[in-house]
């Protein structure tokens, strides 16, 4: 990362799912409390947030219960990158001088079933509503299946995708899903958006997660082992890109945001994907986790295939994927899922992962958030 | 009810999102990535449908 070094001193996160009768804002200053604790400071010596949610209220009123100390504290939201967001802007907080200890929050609580979006909200006209395209299921089912049909990906590698997220899953504390299932079961599970079935998507859901960030002249004045935030940036679509409820797409080679924001990222912190120990890649759905191996850099098109089926992406593999079981497993609090993924690796990074940690000691971590209507935001992590 | 939707890749360099109607197809499992379809405008959104032999020869 161009500029001065930020480091990690502190993370936080609630149980993810449906668990609790809390309120959004409840679980963000819980969160918040653990990632304080975490690093050992109070809320006094923290001289900036950052933080946001899609639908469950303003962070900066969550004051009122953290303390009333007069710090700025800016509202982010930017769906599925609101956490992100949040992140690089706590990141150049810190490189501009505005304050050597900062704070980025992500939270959300969303009810039962899939999201529900307007079309008069998307620019498109009712028809897309009433005749059946404002359906998100859809547009993941589209452009796996092309995917699968253009590079050998099978539905049996799907599924081991989500097996293996129930199975991070079932050994992460703070996961919705923790009951594993077979890649059988997964497949049987029901048809939503072919070839997507039931268990192969996360849900909606309710959570939060919290960092605290630090120069490193605040940082050695602290106990904890911190980590380097090596890079955060944020990404939107290029022309050419396809995105959940387009009318239409452009002819030819289609452009990624997810590739934008990763390779951005990886430039800035001057490593490479074959660098990496341990990652976290977006997982709405099965799908997703493995069109993101290869824009995010970590393969081939086509290559899946062979990695899933032999056991790479698994928490022994040699390139363990979603650990904590990512979205499939936690669910999707929109706010809070860019922080959850990272305080994921910095628990990893940190040796503290509990029984989904990576074995030998991994040094470089990675994450990839990616959501509509075409944002990405990725970090990279080092010990 | 299953139905289906997809990407009708027009002659202009453009993909168009649409309803699939099955037309002559038995099922939907019957509907390929690549196979020849025609895209109508009318009220509500794209719909496209496969094309015969024949109207692909004409």
């Amino acid at each position: 990362m161009s500029g001065a070094e930020v480091l990690i001193c502190g993370a936080g996160r609630t149980p993810f799912g449906r668990w609790s009768e809390a309120t959004g804002r409840q679980l963000a200053v819980a969160a918040v409390n653990a990632a304080l604790a975490d690093a050992g400071i109070a809320w006094s010596r923290v001289g900036a947030a950052f933080g946001g949610s899609d639908s469950a209220g303003l962070a900066d009123t969550l004051v009122a219960q953290l303390g009333l100390t007069g710090l700025p504290f800016v509202n982010v939201k930017n769906g599925c990158a609101t956490g992100g967001s949040a992140l690089v802007s706590a990141v150049n907080a810190i490189r501009s001088g505005m304050a050597d200890v900062v704070l980025a929050v992500g939270f959300d609580k969303h009810p039962r079933g899939a999201f529900d979006p307007r079309p008069e909200d998307w620019g498109l006209g009712s028809e897309y509503g009433s005749d059946g395209l404002m359906v998100t299921t859809q547009f993941f089912g589209m452009k796996i299946q092309r995917y699968m049909h253009d590079h050998g990906i099978t539905p049996r590698t799907l599924a081991l995708v989500a097996e293996k997220a129930y199975r991070n899953g079932a050994l992460t504390p703070e996961a919705w899903r923790r009951k594993p299932l077979s890649a059988q079961e997964v497949l049987d599970s029901g048809m939503v958006s072919d070839p997507l079935t039931r268990y192969m998507f996360c849900s909606p859901g309710a959570g939060a997660a919290a960092l605290v960030l630090c120069s490193p002249e605040a940082a050695r004045a602290l106990d904890g082992p911190p980590v380097t935030l090596r890079s955060a940036v944020v990404r939107t679509r290029r022309f050419g890109s396809f995105e959940v409820f387009s009318p239409w797409i452009p002819g030819g080679e289609l452009t990624s945001v997810s590739r934008d924001a990763s390779a951005a990222a990886f430039e800035e912190a001057g490593l490479g994907p074959g660098d990496v120990d341990v990652c976290q890649l977006q997982d709405t759905e099965s799908g997703a986790e493995v069109m993101h191996m290869a824009e995010c850099g970590f393969c081939e098109d086509g290559e899946q295939e062979r990695l899933v089926a032999s056991g790479a992406t698994g928490i022994g593999g040699t390139l363990p994927v979603n650990t904590d079981g990512g979205c499939i497993a936690n669910g999707e609090p929109i706010g809070a899922s860019g922080l959850r993924q990272v305080y994921e690796v910095v628990q990893q990074l940190r040796g503290r992962a509990g029984e989904h940690q990576v074995p030998g000691r991994p040094r470089v971590g990675f994450t990839h958030v990616y959501g509509a209507p075409g944002v990405s935001a990725c970090t990279v992590l080092s010990r | 009810m299953p139905f289906a939707v997809g990407y009708v890749e027009l002659a202009e360099d453009v993909r168009v999102a649409a309803v699939l109607d099955l037309g002559e197809l038995d099922s939907l499992d019957d509907i390929r990535i690549g196979m020849p379809l025609s895209v109508a405008a009318g009220p509500g959104v794209p719909r496209a449908r496969p094309i015969t032999p024949a109207e692909e020869r004409s």
